[in-house]
Parts: structure tokens; sequence; C-alpha cells
């Protein structure tokens, strides 16, 4: 016990250098936290928009169509499939979609666009897309009618109740033709796909498109993204033996996990860089308490104290000093999240084209993750322990004449 | 008596230096249980490294030292300090407290080092505090102590693990006279009443006035050992 005293007295005989020390320390972990915290919760929101609001966590599409694209390798969704997926534990439902390409006109305008049948009721426990409705309704199963993405109604200048007229390549080589009334016109959260997605009950694409009873994927709505890995796991091993292929998000927009690797490198190694400083500071500090101290360990050792005991103490001291920033870095970021987390902040100007470019909502939202916490706590203790190397060197070839003579 | 230290053709030779020193030239001395024995001599004849050989701080040339009858300069660093843990207490020229505890923390210390429960160490630390006349000091820090008063906490300290023989190096050399006298009388006192054995280098003539042997060196030898 009395160790752990000392340990704590030691940090205290010179408090400016501790406080400064366990300061660059603080400065270290507050940035590193709310910079982190910034990064993931943006990553959240980057994948809420394009995975959650729209492919979903994981989906199962046929081996060919998933390499093909082609519109003739559909697969038939059937009650047992809708079995094996939903008894897949972590699984809340599976949503199968009919998706194709199309051109759509309004008689002025035509743009190329995303047709996607959907169950409206299910599917929309998993997107959202209710919530996110700017005008009109949503839709229900056996609607005629579709929703239309906030950016391409603006695009091709329609509103709810106009008519919009879709060309595309049916099931087979058939030609898909016809016109849909707008029942509602929905903001979609990915930019990209708020430009270009048209929706409608799978009923009606599936007559469209003369693709009776097939689907193009089979969403999987799981119960957290944390599930994902298992969830993909369990399926996969559930349907090896059919032509069936169960992807996660990143499989599907291999773009987009690029894209959060690429900045979460560039996070990772700016944060390495200031630690890589701050731990000079922190050593620095720690050879100064080894080596103004060497009579004080030569006393020690010489009335009977092993020299691991002096280790311990200087761990000690190390952690006291590592805890203090961390325990006040913490304590001062956490409060700084919360807020951000309930607002988060919205881009504008050039910075919102920017994102906009790239498919992004343009907003800097912040996430709450605890391992953030932890991995600024793991980092810390890992840089304290690499600086106690100085004084373990010292203290094993400490000559204990020599540090008694001062 | 019980022999407590015997010391046989110990030699301690210095290679680090220009021209190599033979600070310890073939030595032969014995202690016995409950001496008050001081080692004199001019500077550099030898005496503190003496006393860093038999206390397991340095490593001689050739030759032995037994305590209680066993080798120590065959011992490993960690044996050595088993050694002075329980055999050996140490009072130091310049006191050499640890500055962040307090006066009975600062004998308390060893006491922890040795496992010995909370309650045995405060009765001890209290016990020896009083014996060195600091009752009233015991919970104020070295830094806030006058050079006497430390070194009597030394001297505490150095007797709080009940050691076989304590080896003070020159231990009044900071002291002024009166301190000096007092320290005396507490070491002759606790010498008698605890039985530990003291072994002193020293200039001081009043150190040497109290010593109930004194040993002369010279040159790294025993030059004279005198019973009084």
């Amino acid at each position: 016990m009395k160790i752990v005293i000392m340990a704590w007295r030691n940090l205290w005989r010179n408090k400016k250098r501790t406080l400064i020390t366990a300061a660059s320390l603080y400065f270290a972990v507050v940035f590193a936290i709310i910079m982190r915290s910034m990064q993931l919760g943006t990553y959240d929101i980057m994948i809420d928009g394009a995975v959650k609001s729209y492919s979903g966590y994981i989906q199962v599409q046929d081996s060919l169509y998933f390499e093909e694209k082609s519109f003739d390798d559909l697969m038939v969704y059937d009650s047992n499939l809708d079995s094996i997926i939903t008894s897949t534990p972590n699984v809340i439902s599976a949503l199968p979609r009919l998706e194709t390409f199309s051109l759509a006109s309004t008689g002025k305008k035509t743009k190329g666009v995303i047709v996607q049948g959907i169950v409206p009721e299910t599917d929309d426990l998993m997107t959202g897309m209710s919530r996110h409705l700017q005008a009109g309704e949503f839709l229900s199963a056996d609607d005629r009618s579709i929703l239309v993405s906030n950016r391409l109604a603006s695009f091709l200048r329609v509103s709810v109740g106009d008519t919009v007229v879709l060309i595309s390549q049916g099931y087979q080589g058939a030609t898909a033709a016809d016109q849909f009334p707008i029942k509602g016109i929905v903001k979609i959260p990915s930019p990209l796909l708020d430009n270009k997605l048209i929706v409608m009950p799978l009923a009606l694409a599936q007559e469209f498109t003369n693709a009776y009873d097939l689907v193009t994927s089979v969403a999987v709505n799981i119960q957290e993204k944390q599930v994902m890995e298992d969830v993909w796991g369990d399926l996969s091993e559930k349907l090896q033996d059919t032509h069936l292929q169960v992807l996660r998000w990143t499989d599907m927009d291999k773009a987009l996990k690029q894209q959060i690797e690429s900045d979460d490198a560039s996070g990772v190694i700016m944060l390495a860089i200031l630690y890589m400083v701050i731990f000079f500071g922190i050593l620095g500090t720690i050879i100064m308490m080894t080596s103004e101290r060497l009579r004080e360990f030569g006393v020690m050792a010489a009335v009977g104290m092993h020299r691991s005991r002096m280790v311990v103490m200087m761990l000690l001291e190390t952690v006291f000093i590592g805890l203090l920033g961390l325990v006040a870095g913490s304590i001062t970021a956490i409060p700084i999240i919360a807020y951000y987390l309930d607002h988060p902040i919205r881009l504008g100007g050039d910075m919102a084209e920017a994102y906009e470019i790239y498919g992004v909502e343009p907003v800097m939202a912040f996430s709450a993750d605890p391992m953030i916490f932890v991995n600024q706590f793991i980092t810390v203790l890992i840089l304290m322990l690499i600086t106690l190397i100085y004084p373990v060197l010292k203290l094993s070839k400490l000559n204990i004449i020599n540090a008694l003579r001062g | 008596m019980n022999k407590v230290i015997e010391i046989s053709k110990l030699n301690k030779i210095y290679t680090e230096t220009a021209v190599p020193v033979h600070a310890v030239n073939d030595l032969s001395l014995s202690f016995e249980q409950g001496e008050f024995a001081a080692i004199v001599g001019p500077s550099g004849c030898g005496k503190t490294t003496l006393l860093n050989l038999i206390g397991g701080l340095d490593k001689p040339t050739d030759g032995k030292i037994l305590i209680d009858g066993t080798d120590i300069t065959t011992f490993s660093i960690g044996q050595l300090t088993d050694l002075r843990l329980w055999n050996i207490g140490f009072v130091f020229q310049a006191y050499n407290l640890i500055p962040v505890l307090t006066a009975r923390e600062n004998v308390e210390f060893i006491m922890e080092l040795q496992h010995k429960s909370k309650a045995e160490r405060r009765a001890r630390a209290e016990e020896l505090l009083v014996a060195v006349g600091l009752a009233d000091r015991m919970d104020v820090r070295p830094g806030r102590l006058s050079g006497g008063q430390q070194q009597r906490v030394a001297v505490a300290r150095a007797l709080a693990s009940k050691p076989k023989f304590i080896l003070a190096d020159e231990p009044t050399a900071n002291l002024d006279s009166s301190s000096t006298e007092t320290l005396l009388s507490i070491m002759e006192e606790l010498n008698r009443k605890e039985g530990t054995t003291f072994i002193f280098s020293t200039h001081d003539s009043r150190v040497m006035s109290k010593a109930r042997r004194i040993i002369t060196l010279e040159d790294g030898k025993v030059l004279s050992d005198k019973t009084l």
C-alpha cells in the first residue's frame, strides 16, 4: 500500500511538471476523442444514408446477378427462402426487392433512374422512408402509383399527382413501358440516390417488368449493425449449397467502403502523429523523474527494496499521470459529444457541395461508441508502458554506490 | 561471543581509474554480537569501501565475507538485497531519508518491505522514534526536520528491521556538536538495549571516544585494532 502512496506523492514533488505532462495528455485525449467521435459519427451517417436507407446491411442475391447485374438472372422469392432468412438469429425480416434501371420522362425532362420495387410496409421498418416524405403519402402494397425522390422530382419538375413515364428492359428481353402517377415525394438521405430513385410496390414492379414472383435481391433487416458479421456467417452457411449468395454492404458498395477506410486511415495517422508528439513529452518527464531520483533509488536498494518494486512504483506514477489526462480529457469530451449527438453540424456552401459530389449527406455527426474511449485508454496506457522502458533499463543497471554518491 | 561478521583476506581493487587503486588490501577482521566499533583512518584509507563490502553494496575483488557463517561474496543482486533487508541497517552521512514519507513512514518503510503487520510496524516505529527523542515529530516529512533530527530518524530506520548489525558511514559528519552528542548517546543506548552491533566509519574524535573498539586502517590494511 505504501508503494501506491509513495508513487502518488512522488508525482506532486514537481507539481508544475506533472500538471504540464497531464495537461498535454488531456488536450490530446480531448482532441482524439472528439475527432474519432466525429469521424465515426460521419461514417454512420454515410453508411445509414447509403446502406440502412437503401441496400440494407445484408442482401441475398443470385450469384450471377451479383456478377453480371443482368435482369435475366433474377431469383425466386418464396416462403421457403423467407423462412430460411427470418429463422436466422438477429434477423428481423426479409425484404424482397426488384430493382432495374429505367428512363424516366415527364415530357420536357428525361433522366436515367433506379426503379425499386418494395413491400412498402415491411421495407419501411428498415429504411424509415415514410419519415422522409416531403409531399403526398407513403405507398401501400396494392398501390399502382410511385414515390419519386426529392431531387429527382425537382429535376423532372413534377409533384404529387403528376405522371411519370418509365421505359426499361423487362424480364427476358421484354420491353417495359408504362406511366405511373406520383403518390409522394420522398427525401433519400444519400444525395446520390436522392437524384435518381423511383420506388413502387413490388407487385407493380414485377408486373411492369414482366418478372412475376421474381426479385433481384432480398434485403435482410437485422437487429443492429454490430451483428452483421454473425448474420452473414449464419446465412452463408445455410445457403451454401444454393445458387444464392449472401452479401454484406461492404461487398455491395466497395466505393463507400474504400472511402471510409481511406478517411479512417488518414484520421488514425493524424492521431498517431499527435500521440507520438505527446509520447516524447511524457518520455521526457519520465526520464527526468528517474534521473533526479537515482540517489533515492540507491537508498531504497541499499535498505533492501528489490528493483522490481521500484519499477512497480514508477509504473504506478506513469499510470497516475496517464489516468489524470485520460479521466480529465474524457470528462471534458463527454458533454461536447453529448451536445453534438443531438445537434449534428449541418454543412453549407462549398463544403456541402463537396460532400454531395461524393454522395454523402452534408452533415458532421458524432458517435458515442464506448470503444472510442476504450481505444484512447488503451493507446495512452500502452504509450505510458513504453516510456517505462527507460526507468526499467536504468534501474536494472543501477550501481548502488554511484547512486548514493549522487 | 557469537561472531556476526568474519572477513578474511579481503581485497578490493578499483580498475576503472587510470591507475588501479587497491582500496582494501588483504584485510581480515571479525565483529561480534553487540559490538560498538569505530573504523578510523585518513581519507582514502578504505573505510567506506570496507563498509560497502560488508553491507553487500559492492563486490570484493577477492576474499570472503561471512555473515553468520554464510559467505555473501557469491550472492546475486537479489540475494544481497534480501540480506540487507533482513540483516543490516544503514546510516548514511547524508541521512538519505525518503523525502515523500514522514518520519514515522520512513521508519515503517523497511518493515513494510518485510511484510510486517501494520500494528507491528506502527508500534515499532513509535517505540524507536520515542527512543531517538522525536515523539513530537513523527508525522513530519524530512524536509521540515533539522539535520540532527533527520539523522536520528535514519538511526531509527536502521534499527526498525531488528538487524544483526548497523553500518554507519560518517554518521556525524554533517552534524553540529550538540546533535552529534545526542545522536551518539541514542546509538549507545540502543546498542545496549537492543544488543545490535554498531560499526562506524568516522573521522570524528567524539565518535571515537564513545566506541568500545577502534580499528585503524591505512592503505586498505588494518594498522591497529584496539578494544577499549
